[in-house]
């Protein structure tokens, strides 16, 4: 156990050293994913008095998509983190070195998501948690909701991320994750478009991401846009759904090992 | 990490790793357009290899590119498993227990790939350890250590990108001792470094093998880094072992006429051209250099040729009596 604490965090140490360059990288941690919430709620406003999403105010508004925004940046980073890693780590040739220790394979998978995590979201998160301060979302009242929200957020995006670093593991030609996942989750889990305003088979889409789940338990204990659904429900659908990416992730770590010791598949860059 | 069972415990299989009939097909498929199903192709990198690493001694594997030298070392190293054959580490099975003998091993290979380049040599260190299950201040003083070692103290806070081959070839070596392996594996260690990095490197080999009592398995393809180094020689083409011996028994294999290059001015070849018809055929190398300081012919370079592998290895085949296992 303590061997594996120490790859996570020995994971964890890595990808903060190996991010740390430029001020230029705090556009892409904050600047970015700010003008993108901008240019939503712009887009939405005029809507505002009209009554549709369920939305009448605009503290409301920024609540709904501030909430939206924090969950999807945890996910979307984890996709866009185990592509850009599984790349350097395959050309530097140190993903067949790692392979060479004999490390617990998934400490090093969930490892490098939580690492990843801990390093790119904060800014953006950080900025978020402003905007429910803001709006009144988050009070005194209910402050100590925000490390359960947290504590959510991490656990789901680490165990979707070290699901995704390995398939980027398993294969090469995986990059079409990206384009795979990007769209659908962005429309489909609610982070931008309430899941009421969703078509039925939309609904059903948007079961497959964790998510889903997980933004509609924030909003439900911060009182925005309340659900039929309610609290069961929706914890019970995402500890399905972590233990389904859990499951996969074991299978397919054993496959790499499996293939890299027929093929010598990971040395290919 | 697992329990090992021992296969059959014998004094003849402690402190080695034995090598016997390996043999490693590689399957590749072809690509034949989108939809057509491209045909398997098996490639024998390896055929039937037998061969032992003692602990302090440097066994080496010599061969040209594609000789199927990374792939011995890949296998004997447990990063692939064989497709028949048996190997053994300390009498223990290491094809079925491949992690076990991860613990207690480690390979370096030859080039700038393997490391961390935004990450500083320590930072390298302290993770590579770390998946060894080091931690600490046992951590830290290993590393300090191993800086020491392959000599990059002074570097040690500077990014990996900023430095020049040879210190990435070096942070290598520390990056491969850092679970104080029983045994190590060098893939081509010199390829690409200037002769004064090479030789450092060369003498780290041999001290980590006679101070440490290392076993060490180190390929090449320059014969004289074998003939230097190994205490036995194995070597590969075609991925098979076509001769192998201590380095007296090969020395006759290896054995060349070195040829002694002369390099005059071009203004003067003319006139050395027919001195040499006029006193006939000079073979000793000293004649010719005593004829030349007679007449007065400025020397503009002298260099001694090597022999290539190629050659000796068309003179192995070429041989009836070859020596095969
Ligand atoms: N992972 C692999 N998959 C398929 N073929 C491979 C792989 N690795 C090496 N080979 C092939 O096996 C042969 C031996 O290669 P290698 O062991 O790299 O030789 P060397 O290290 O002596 O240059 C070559 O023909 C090479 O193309
Ligand atoms: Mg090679």
């Amino acid at each position: 156990m303590k061997r594996i604490l120490l790859v996570v965090r020995a994971e964890i140490l890595k990808q903060q050293k190996h991010d740390y360059h430029s001020p230029f990288v705090y556009f892409s941690l904050l600047v970015w994913p700010v003008l993108g919430f901008l240019e939503v709620y712009y887009t939405y406003k005029p809507f505002e008095i009209t009554g549709y999403m369920g939305i009448t105010d605009r503290k409301e508004l920024l609540a709904f998509l501030g909430t939206g925004f924090m969950a999807y940046t945890c996910f979307w980073s984890m996709i866009q983190n185990a592509w850009s890693m599984a790349n350097q780590e395959r050309t530097g040739g140190t993903l067949e070195i790692t392979f060479l220790s004999p490390a617990n394979r998934l400490a090093m998978s969930y490892g490098r998501a939580l690492g990843a995590l801990i390093q790119e979201v904060w800014m953006f998160c950080s900025f978020c948690v402003f905007i429910l301060i803001y709006t009144g979302t988050l009070s005194l009242g209910n402050l100590v909701m925000l490390p359960f929200i947290f504590l959510l957020l991490i656990i789901s995006s680490t165990i979707w991320g070290g699901m995704l670093n390995t398939v980027f593991m398993f294969s090469r030609d995986a990059s079409i994750i990206m384009d795979l996942f990007d769209m659908p989750m962005t429309l489909f889990s609610g982070s931008r478009i309430p899941a009421r305003c969703l078509p039925q088979w939309a609904k059903v889409l948007s079961l497959v991401f964790p998510l889903t789940y997980c933004l509609n338990i924030i909003r439900l204990v911060l009182h925005i846009q309340e659900e039929g659904n309610g609290w069961a429900a929706d914890l019970s659908g995402l500890a399905v759904c972590l233990s389904i990416m859990i499951t996969i992730t074991v299978i397919l770590i054993q496959k790499v090992e499996q293939h890299n010791r027929e093929n010598g598949e990971l040395q290919f860059y | 990490m697992s329990s090992v069972v021992r296969d059959e415990p014998g004094n003849q299989e402690e402190g080695k790793i034995i090598a016997r009939h390996l043999v490693k097909d590689y399957i590749l498929k072809e690509k034949k357009g989108l939809f057509a199903r491209g045909q398997k192709k098996v490639i024998h990198a390896v055929k039937d290899l037998s061969l032992e690493i003692p602990q302090g001694k440097i066994t080496g594997v010599l061969g040209i590119n594609g000789a199927g030298k990374t792939t011995t070392i890949r296998m004997l190293a447990s990063v692939i498993a064989p497709t028949s054959g048996s190997l053994t580490m300390n009498g223990v099975d290491a094809v079925k227990n491949h992690l076990w003998v991860k613990e207690r091993i480690n390979v370096i290979s030859g080039g700038e790939r393997n490391l961390y380049w935004r990450l500083t040599a320590k930072e390298n260190l302290r993770y590579f350890g770390s998946l060894y299950g080091l931690s600490g201040a046992s951590l830290n003083e290993k590393i300090a250590d191993l800086l020491e070692t392959v000599d990059l103290e002074e570097a040690a806070d500077i990014p990996v990108e900023r430095y020049s081959k040879g210190m990435k070839q070096r942070l290598q070596i520390a990056r491969g001792l850092i679970n104080d392996p029983e045994y190590l594996f060098m893939d081509e260690p010199t390829l690409g470094l200037d002769i004064v990095i090479a030789k450092e490197i060369r003498r780290l080999v041999q001290e980590l093998a006679r101070e440490k009592k290392k076993g060490i398995l180190l390929t090449t393809h320059y014969i004289r880094e074998a003939e230097e180094l190994c205490d036995y020689i194995y070597v590969l083409d075609k991925g098979k072992i076509i001769a192998q011996g201590t380095r007296e028994e090969l020395k006759e294999l290896f054995m060349y006429k070195p040829q002694l290059l002369i390099q005059v001015k071009p203004s003067d070849d003319q006139e050395y051209l027919a001195l040499l018809k006029e006193e006939g055929e000079k073979t000793a190398d000293e004649q010719v250099l005593n004829l030349l300081m007679e007449h007065q012919i400025q020397v503009e370079g002298l260099s001694v040729q090597e022999p290539e592998l190629e050659e000796v290895l068309m003179k192995i085949i070429s041989q009836p009596d070859r020596r095969s296992q």
